[in-house]
């Protein structure tokens, strides 16, 4: 039984970009482009990264921090309107256990020449139904670990 | 009644009731009653039991109940790991959002021997 | 294709929570929902509406698909895709509803049900993004209402089966 109530939290961020929205769109829906922005940096190890960008796709990644547990990434597109906006809803799993899922709405609107991006996410945490014990080895440990190096 | 918050406005409500913020601070000693909670109080038992609903759905501390007693105990790790998932979330995209910005100035900017960068 | 003509508005955020109290055990408020048919029955907003299923998939990545709306037009079509179920505990979903011609929300829907000294508690939390303002989250705020008084008076009227009340 779990020891606590879901977490429940909503941010949202807004940047401008000189590059037009359609260049910020690509670099979202594009594979290729989206893993040099997206992807966290060298003690990433991705074990796999599959995309079918449409609305109604997905978008389903594996990797782990160094040698920590195996994390995964489960994204559905539920909206895309190519250069505007991107809304899709994803899942997080450490070890095998789902620990967030989260809405995220990506909307790019024409700021002069460039880009005004604003991209909100509300996010439902879960506590570990086996206990608190496993939050502290593992998602804990992970986000002291992500701490560290986001601090470089 | 329960209250549209978001979960950082949740604790922050917790923590901003000066009883609630003595009662944390008694938890931090050790688990009580609630019975054993109200009594620096000059409160009725109920409004210290709302006091103990609003902590308790913060997640700032959990209560379990055996037999007529129930005992309220400070959940620090679910303060903190919840805590720190949600700033981190928060820090992660900011980072991602400024690597998106360098990722597209790179693009915009060809020099005489720029070649294509592949990761 | 530079900018298009059509005026976006931009997306409507909010988090809406829900709270009610059961005399039946979390395993029948689980079991309501579970069961596809209760539900069709509990979810209709009221007597002159309907909700009708024509895929139903309750397991972690199942996916439901039904319509729903006034019983002789069904005007809203509704995607929901499961991400999490716990049972007798917790479930999950994001929900897309949409007309022919457009989206109108997206929600992701989390269902806690824990015991309590008389029964169950269940607290429903509805994370929304709009795209057509605010009109359609009081909708569905109303909606939700409507639904869980239902099955409020669902449970209520149904014999409540062997209790489930773990003291933790």
């Amino acid at each position: 039984m779990s020891d606590q109530p879901a977490v429940f939290d909503t941010f949202d961020i807004v940047r401008t970009y000189k590059a037009s929205p359609e260049r910020v769109f690509a670099a979202w829906a594009d594979p290729v482009k989206k893993r040099r922005w997206f992807v966290e940096g060298e003690n990433w190890n991705i074990d796999s990264y599959e995309v079918d960008f449409r609305d109604g796709g997905f978008e389903r990644s594996s990797f782990r921090f160094k040698d920590g547990p195996v994390i995964t990434n489960d994204t559905v597109f539920h909206d895309i309107v190519p250069s505007r906006r991107i809304v899709s809803s994803y899942g997080m799993t450490m070890a095998g256990r789902r620990f967030s899922v989260s809405l995220a709405t990506l909307e790019l609107d024409p700021s002069g020449s460039g880009t005004r991006l604003r991209y909100t996410e509300q996010a439902a945490f879960f506590d570990d139904p086996n206990g608190p014990r496993l939050r502290r080895e593992g998602c804990a440990e992970l986000l002291e670990k992500l701490a560290t190096e986001l601090g470089e | 009644m329960l209250e549209h918050r978001a979960a950082v406005d949740r604790v922050f409500h917790a923590l901003g009731d000066p009883a609630r913020r003595a009662m944390i601070e008694r938890l931090s000693r050790g688990p009580a009653s609630v019975s054993e909670l109200a009594e620096p109080f000059d409160m009725t038992l109920a409004a210290v039991v709302q006091h103990v609903k609003v902590l308790e759905h913060s997640g700032v501390i959990t209560t379990a109940k055996t037999g007529r007693v129930r005992t309220c105990r400070l959940a620090p790790q679910g303060l903190a790991a919840a805590e720190r998932w949600i700033s981190e979330r928060r820090s992660l995209w900011e980072r991602r959002l400024d690597r998106l910005g360098a990722v597209l100035d790179e693009e915009d900017e060809p020099s005489p021997n720029e070649e294509e960068k592949n990761r | 294709m530079a900018h298009d003509s059509i005026a976006r508005p931009p997306m409507k955020h909010e988090t809406l929570v829900f709270e009610r109290r059961f005399r039946s055990s979390p395993r029948a408020v689980f079991a309501a929902y579970a069961d596809v048919e209760a539900r069709a029955r509990w979810s209709a907003p009221s007597d002159a509406t309907a909700v009708v299923y024509s895929v139903s998939d309750f397991r972690v990545d199942g996916v439901d698909r039904f319509r729903c709306g006034d019983k002789t037009n069904l005007q809203f079509e509704g995607t929901v895709r499961y991400a999490d179920i716990v049972e007798n505990e917790r479930i999950v979903y994001s929900e897309v509803i949409s007309t022919t011609d457009m989206k109108l929300s997206v929600s992701l829907v989390t269902w806690e049900i824990v015991p309590d000294q008389t029964g169950s508690r269940l607290v429903v939390t509805d994370q929304i993004a709009s795209f057509v303002g605010d009109d359609m989250i009081a909708g569905s705020r109303v909606g939700m209402n409507a639904a869980l008084d239902n099955l409020v008076a669902l449970l209520e009227r149904a014999p409540v089966p062997e209790r489930d009340v773990t003291l933790r």
